[in-house]
């Protein structure tokens, strides 16, 4: 088991190194892929302009593997020196402890330290449903089934307590978040404890895994219906003909085109460049000096192995 | 606390934007307000320079910033900028407008792509604020007229003949000086206080 | 049964009692009120009169309770940040730089304002009949009558569409300023009269 793990994270170094060297286009959306391919020669020539050059910068693929890095795009909370000191808090932390890359709908154990537990620590395994939170709050929840009962835990990513978060499965799924396990049926959220960590060969990119996860019959937590979910397999079979009415009721159409909510929701491409021209480098030093420690630990094993 | 939006980015606007948006209310709410957005914006961009209320004119100019930044960024071959223009231009020569006129004029440019003025108010009126809001580079007259820089404007005339006289009457006072034969110290320091004088003004 | 037993019980002792009154047992004289009778005033009916609420004066609403003086104070002022009544001087009015009207600072002179918005509608018009319903590929470029187009390459040109406009250039809409203009130079040769003050 321990040697499976060891040589998991080096391949995990090794894919996240391969990750960067793509200038982790492979992690964006689907409409960046798009616009990859739209681009015609044509427009690429002529693209003088500042704006599309400021797109062009590499670092922005960091967003997607660290968006707490990003701060909060209300500007009633920006305080530029409090995220600068942030930052550097957070780096510090990364390197006292290794924070893998991780995505909502990946599978993670975390070990943090508790006082009242057996050995002083205690181990959770779970499937992230949520990350939310920007600079030193940032944080996630992660859901299991543990003897028929759901349980979730919320834990801070930059919590002195946290000593270990492990990857153990590294794919995305179809939504942003899966709050809609709660009432789904409790085998989608059903994982054990005892799971041996997945090894992404090197190169291969996020997997999406479009499972569509059933739910149970009503009451729900939320209205799910109106939540436009690509996740959810069985959700018409629940409804009735008023749900149906009321969905097409509240149904906000407009909203994808609200050019300035999105702007509201996001932090300018200009604002970005600064933040990542900021941490990319001790960025890009810790993931090397992650993977030369993997490297070391995989020599080492076979001896602790026969001893 | 929320976190950034991280699936879309966008470039930044060169106009102040609030923190929140304004209402502009109306029988059918939010939707309502992004009609009449629609219906300003594709005002703006065919006459390319309109005069309405303030705040609804603060909020489109806004809105057409973002649309015409996002034209600059990905170009006419983008599919979901394609439909955000064609939801937001009602009349659809205008999307041509957009692509083919707009994005050139404005693509090496570093100032916002609108402006917007404040026209003038009734003096005994208690209507709402009016402003002007045009395009950039618009083939209409200039509305700032701003002329302090050009030397054919009578007080720029009036300057310059005063800063000339003055050069004279200080050349012939040092001349007189030069005259003299018993020029002290003190004479020559003027001289050079008067040969500087010029070269400032 | 028992209400009905008294019931039958007070109908005897009326019947008793009736029959005592009938035969003359009165209770004794001594126990009546003595009642003298009066007779009463007769009252006349006095005519309305509104001499007797008014006497010599007229009356009117008065106010019932004392104004307080903050009240009073806002009446007559108003607040300073919502609506104030005072006479305040405008610190804020500017002189326009090109044709001499005053006007608010930060704001349009409203002088020049409205003679660029006549020009500018009637440019609009202008293009509006020119194009059409044509999609627009090209910006535009508004010429006077008299003038041609500045020396450029001709492929600067090149499918702009030119609106011609079948005047001449105002005045006061010169891209250069250091250009002739098109008002003639008078040729008035009426002297003005020098040294009056």
């Amino acid at each position: 088991m321990a040697l499976a793990i060891r040589w998991s994270s080096s391949e995990v170094f090794g894919a996240a190194k391969w990750f960067i060297r793509r200038d982790c286009r492979a992690l964006s959306t689907i409409p960046e892929r798009a616009e990859e391919q739209t681009v015609s020669p044509k427009r690429e020539r002529q693209a003088t302009s500042r704006v599309r050059i400021s797109a062009r910068n590499p670092n922005l693929g960091l967003r997607h593997a660290y968006p707490e890095f990003l701060p909060d795009p209300n500007p009633k909370w920006r305080n530029s020196l409090r995220e600068k000191l942030e930052r550097s808090d957070m780096l510090k932390r990364r390197n006292q402890i290794d924070i893998p890359e991780f995505y909502v709908g990946s599978i993670l154990a975390v070990t943090i330290a508790d006082p009242h537990a057996q050995g002083k620590t205690n181990r959770f395994v779970g499937i992230c449903i949520e990350r939310k939170g920007c600079g030193l709050r940032a944080e996630f929840t992660l859901r299991n089934v543990v003897d028929h009962q759901g349980v979730e835990v919320r834990y801070d990513l930059y919590d002195p307590t946290v000593q270990s978060i492990q990857v153990l499965r590294l794919e995305k799924r179809l939504d942003d978040k899966l709050l809609y396990l709660r009432d789904a049926l409790p085998e989608y959220s059903t994982f054990s404890f005892d799971m041996d960590p997945e090894v992404l060969p090197e190169g291969t990119p996020v997997p999406v895994n479009p499972v569509q996860v059933k739910l149970k019959p009503r009451p729900w937590l939320e209205r799910w219906e109106r939540q436009e979910l690509k996740g959810v397999a069985n959700i018409e079979e629940h409804l009735k003909e008023k749900d149906r009415v009321r969905r097409e009721l509240r149904a906000t159409p407009w909203e994808k085109y609200d050019l300035m909510k999105q702007y509201r929701n996001t932090i300018p491409i200009e604002d970005q460049n600064d933040i990542w021209a900021e941490v990319n480098h001790q960025l890009r030093q810790l993931q090397l000096t992650r993977k030369t420690t993997a490297r070391k630990r995989t020599f080492t094993t076979p001896k602790s192995q026969l001893g | 606390m929320n976190q950034a939006d991280v699936s879309k980015l966008v470039s930044k606007l060169r106009v102040k934007v609030l923190p929140r948006h304004r209402n502009l209310p109306g029988p059918k709410g939010p939707e309502g307000r992004i009609d009449k957005l629609r219906k300003t914006v594709t005002g703006l961009i065919k006459f390319e320079r309109i005069e309405l209320n303030y705040n609804r004119a603060d909020e489109a100019r806004q809105y057409a910033e973002r649309l015409i930044s996002e034209a600059i960024r990905h170009g006419d071959c983008h599919k979901p900028t394609m439909d955000t223009a064609d939801f937001w231009l009602l009349e659809k020569e205008l999307v041509h407008k957009l692509f083919k006129v707009l994005v050139p004029r404005y693509e090496s440019t570093n100032l916002s792509y609108t402006r917007l003025y404040n026209a003038p108010r009734p003096q005994y009126g208690r209507s709402l604020d009016k402003v002007v809001l045009e395009l950039r580079g618009n083939p209409y007259p200039d509305l700032l007229n701003n002329k302090s820089n050009n030397r054919l404007l009578i007080q720029n005339v009036l300057l310059d003949a005063a800063k000339n006289e003055y050069r004279q009457t200080k050349i012939a006072e040092m001349a007189k000086n030069i005259g003299k034969v018993g020029a002290t110290q003190n004479t020559d320091s003027k001289i050079n206080e008067a040969h500087e004088k010029p070269n400032i003004s | 049964m028992i209400p009905r037993f008294t019931h039958v019980l007070q109908l005897m002792k009326n019947v008793e009692r009736n029959l005592f009154h009938m035969f003359g047992y009165h209770p004794p004289k001594e126990l009546a009120l003595a009642y003298v009778h009066e007779k009463k005033p007769v009252a006349i009916p006095k005519k309305f009169s509104l001499k007797d609420i008014v006497g010599d004066g007229f009356l009117l609403a008065v106010p019932k309770f004392r104004r307080t003086i903050e009240k009073k104070l806002k009446r007559k002022f108003g607040t300073p940040e919502y609506v104030w009544k005072m006479l305040v001087p405008k610190n804020d009015i500017k002189v326009c730089q090109t044709c001499g009207h005053h006007h608010e600072k930060r704001r349009l002179c409203e002088n020049c304002y409205t003679k660029i918005k006549k020009e500018t509608e009637e440019i609009q018009g202008q293009i509006k009949e020119k194009l059409g319903i044509n999609p627009i590929e090209h910006d535009v470029v508004v010429l006077y009558k008299g003038e041609t187009l500045p020396d450029q390459p001709k492929e600067f040109w090149k499918g702009k569409r030119i609106i011609e406009m079948k005047k001449e250039r105002p005045q006061w809409f010169s891209k250069n300023l250091l250009e002739k203009t098109t008002q003639q130079p008078s040729k008035s040769t009426d002297v003005k009269p020098t040294d009056l003050a």
